[in-house]
């Protein structure tokens, strides 16, 4: 039962609102709740005096003051008469039929004592002897709690209905609060407190009566014993009822306050989840001092209940609703980074990787953002991003200084950690400029070093929180695996471009009397070293050695054994004599390589060229199962010069012969690799012999070396079309000079 | 379109090409010569029959040297058959016909001889083309 300190009607019942608590209480007159009660009364006459009555009937019509007989009903009660009270009676006395009138509402009293009471009527005849009606009898049952229970349980209902539809906390809350102080014939005023988080202090919830500033001033009361009804029976997890805020010492502190907003007594129930933790307090307030019956401990209850399946229901569907809205956020997150990593691994670049990196911070993760870098032992701001051009400068002209324990993205470099804080960063910065208010630098690692920051910057009230830092240490770790990428496969490149670079002769020298041109494309996108190779040198006395040709396979080794052609070429020829022998020389080369360096066969063209006293040139050639060479002659016919010769390089000893050629001023000799030839088309389509000596025929007039270069190959890649290259091409074009030249 | 088929004619293993041996097709070729010539066990005479090669170029060329250095390496022969006058051309012109030997018919190749050999980089051309063994 409940604990209820100083006064007590009577402890050891727990009513239902609808049952009679019949507890015997005199006393609080007008209180209708606590005495269901017979009326009787005997009229007499037309006029209806009241011959003889109850004490009960007395205090229907209005109190001991008028207890009187000899007067006529309408007299002693005046307000009964607008209520078609006394319209009855006269039916009754004119018909002499009974009558009876279940759940008539009078109003008694008038002004602010004025209450509803319900009553059950009977009015019988009065009879003399003769069977005349002399007057009426009434007998009432008073049926005011029966009512006034039926109307709560229908307002339970309701309320109930309400919660099972999710209708909003406020709204159920404070419906309830009205429904109380509707239903309850004196004047409650009724407060629902709901308790914060950690159940310490009570948080306004509804009070649609009470006056605002009182609500103001209780809103975040702790708990406690002592404080007031509601904080007490929060911390107690019981009812508590103070009869009288004026005299009880739970409302020291807050006398002043109910003074104010004419509170005299106030009953708290608390509100109690299913686990029995506290939800809130549930508060009816009276102007007047009052205790309270069995019955309104009950009500209170009943509503506390209602109230704690409003407010868990309530709970649940927030507590729903932010796992859902956690779930909407991590899946949103991981779409970022999803798409955040396509961006950032689509660029094989590896500046433009960090670029991206800051136009994706921002200002999706924070209004600024800089990525700085580690070159040469110097920290350089390779991209920014700001919501303005000129935020932008700013933050792209701050230099944050390498090795300074003052400088967050130093420190950050040196640690390899990341960094954050609340506040602008130290040391020297644009920071008041760009209004920053708090930074996160994090590292992008390389095997464990860092080798570059991300620094968000936020400006106004935000503040980087635990998922934003996740967030931007994922995006930092798929920046710096790309970046990385891109600088080795850049560095690949690099060293196979140099690694070529060393490998084929920079420029053509200048042969006196003879024009030189070159072509050479590699396949593949520098990252495969060609094995179509080339070479011109000097020999003696004006005589210049050239060779073209072609190692079968690509890659390093290709690559290699290029350079071994080329070099036992370049060693051999001062000291032989003949062509024949030079190349003779480069196939024992080749034979002798050990099988790591490979064991591809070599194709090539070489020969030797003599300025002709005429002013064109002789040359002797020898080709070791290359392509033919080509004959352009001064009319600009083009044929190939056929001449026998096998491949080197595959341990048969090739047979080899020499083959000369004199070129007329004008006239050149063409080389070309089968890359050339065999370029394809998307028909599949190969560009062939025929057409290479039909395309070198159908040049315009008098073409230098590198027309004759510049029309084939625009030839080539015009057949090509939009079909890969997928074979190195290389061309050389030795031409005596046209006799103008000379 | 190009496709290679193996068999066997006693000793000799016999690969028969058809269609345009170029830079696509090329590795379905290296693939059945790997599968082949790698290893100890291998055939001592491949023959390669030609007569349905429409068209060969530098990377035929290269896959045949190749199968030429696998053999060679233990002693074992290869012998062109049947080629068409495209294929022919090419072979000529990279000289490969100084040190493959080239016949009319599988038949005639197969009858060459068991293609023992005695060091590598010897070779008689003129020997070879003749159908009567050595």
């Amino acid at each position: 039962m409940t604990r209820v300190p100083r006064q007590q009607p009577s402890p050891g019942t727990s009513p239902s609102p609808g049952g009679p608590a019949g507890d015997g209480t005199e006393g609080d007159v007008g209180d209708l709740f606590r005495r269901p009660s017979a009326v009787f009364a005997s009229l007499a006459g037309p006029a209806h005096m009241v011959e003889a009555a109850n004490a009960a009937f007395f205090t229907v019509i209005g109190g001991a003051e008028h207890a009187r007989t000899g007067a006529p009903l309408g007299q002693l009660a005046p307000e009964l008469a607008g209520q078609g009270f006394l319209r009855l009676l006269d039916r009754v006395y004119r018909t002499g039929e009974r009558r009876t009138a279940p759940a008539v509402r009078l109003l008694l009293g008038d002004g602010p004592e004025a209450r509803e009471a319900f009553f059950d009527f009977t009015y019988e005849p009065r009879l003399d002897s003769g069977g005349n009606v002399v007057g009426v009898r009434v007998i009432g049952v008073d049926t005011t709690r029966t009512v006034h229970a039926q109307r709560i349980t229908a307002e339970h209902r309701a309320l109930l209905e309400q919660i099972a539809r999710q209708a909003p906390l406020e709204q159920v809350l404070e419906g309830m609060a009205r429904a109380i102080e509707d239903l309850v014939p004196e004047e409650v005023l009724v407060s629902v407190l709901l308790a914060g988080p950690d159940g310490r202090h009570l948080r306004h919830g509804a009070a649609p009566s009470l006056p605002d500033f009182y609500n103001q001033a209780i809103d975040g009361i702790a708990t406690g014993e002592g404080v007031g009804s509601c904080g007490t029976a929060a911390h107690r997890r019981e009812p508590v009822v103070v009869a009288d805020i004026a005299t009880h010492p739970f409302w020291d502190d807050f006398r002043e306050l109910a003074d104010r907003a004419r509170l005299a007594a106030c009953w708290s129930t608390p509100i109690l989840a299913r686990d029995g933790s506290l939800l809130g307090t549930f508060a009816v307030y009276h102007r007047v001092p009052r205790a309270p019956q069995d019955s309104d401990l009950a009500l209170a209850r009943v509503f506390a209940e209602t109230a704690a399946l409003a407010i868990e229901r309530h709970r649940t569907e927030e507590a729903r609703k932010a796992a859902e809205a956690k779930e909407r956020a991590a899946r949103a997150d991981l779409a970022f980074l999803l798409e955040a990593s396509t961006l950032l691994t689509s660029d094989l670049d590896h500046t433009q990787t960090l670029r991206r990196l800051a136009a994706l911070c921002s200002p999706k993760l924070a209004p600024l953002c800089a990525v700085d870098i580690v070159q040469s032992g110097r920290v350089r701001r390779i991209a920014t991003a700001a919501p303005t051009a000129a935020e932008q400068e700013a933050l792209a002209a701050h230099i944050p200084v390498y090795d300074t324990a003052d400088d967050a993205v130093a420190r950050v470099l040196a640690s390899g950690l990341t960094e954050v804080a609340r506040r602008a960063p130290t040391g020297p910065g644009p920071w008041r400029d760009l209004s920053v208010t708090g930074y996160l630098c994090v590292p992008l690692l390389d095997r464990g070093r860092a080798f570059a920051t991300l620094t968000l910057l936020t400006t106004g009230a935000d503040t980087f929180d635990g998922h934003t830092v996740a967030l931007a240490e994922e995006l930092a770790r798929r920046a710096a695996s790309a970046a990385l990428n891109a600088r080795q496969y850049n560095q690949r490149v690099t060293l196979a471009r140099d690694l070529q670079a060393g490998l084929l002769l920079p420029e053509v020298p200048a042969l006196r009397g003879v024009q030189a041109a070159t072509f050479y494309h590699p396949a593949g996108e520098g990252l495969d070293i060609g094995g179509d190779f080339y070479d011109v040198f000097p020999l003696a006395d004006g005589t210049w050695a050239f060779l073209l040709g072609d190692v079968c396979g690509r890659g390093a080794t290709a690559a290699t054994t290029t350079g071994l052609v080329r070099h036992t070429a370049r060693a051999v020829a001062p000291l032989l004599p003949e062509p024949e022998a030079v190349v003779r020389a480069v196939d024992k080369a080749l034979r002798d390589r050990p099988h790591s360096h490979g064991t591809g066969f070599v194709t090539l063209v070489y020969g030797h060229l003599t300025p002709a006293p005429d002013g064109g040139a002789d040359i002797t050639f020898v080709r070791a199962g290359h392509t033919l060479p080509v004959h352009i002659d001064a009319r600009h016919t083009a044929r190939p010069v056929t001449g026998e010769g096998s491949l080197l390089g595959i341990g048969a000893v090739p047979h080899l012969k020499a083959h000369h050629l004199h070129l007329r001023p004008s006239e050149s000799l063409l080389l070309y690799t089968d890359g050339i030839t065999e370029a394809r088309n998307d028909d599949g389509e190969q560009f062939g012999e025929e057409r290479l000596v039909r395309t070198l025929t159908a040049t315009g007039p008098a073409p230098t070396a590198d027309d004759v270069i510049k029309d084939l190959t625009h030839a080539v890649r015009a057949f090509s079309g939009t079909h890969e290259i997928d074979d190195d091409q290389a061309i050389l074009v030795l031409r005596a000079a046209p006799p103008t030249d000379l | 379109m190009f496709s290679v088929r193996v068999g066997q004619a006693g000793q000799a293993s016999v690969f028969v090409l058809c269609g345009e041996l170029d830079y696509e097709s090329a590795v379905q070729l290296q693939e059945a010569a790997d599968r082949m010539l790698t290893g100890e066990g291998g055939p001592n005479v491949v023959v390669i029959d030609c007569a349905g090669l429409d068209f060969c170029d530098s990377s035929g060329i290269n896959c045949l040297v190749r199968m030429y250095q696998s053999l060679s390496a233990h002693g074992g022969v290869l012998r062109m058959a049947a080629m068409p006058a495209p294929v022919t051309r090419i072979f000529t012109l990279t000289g490969l016909d100084q040190a493959i030997a080239v016949h009319a018919t599988v038949h005639e190749a197969l009858a060459a001889g068991s293609g023992v050999r005695q060091s590598r980089g010897e070779d008689a051309p003129s020997s070879l083309r003749s159908a009567s063994g050595r």
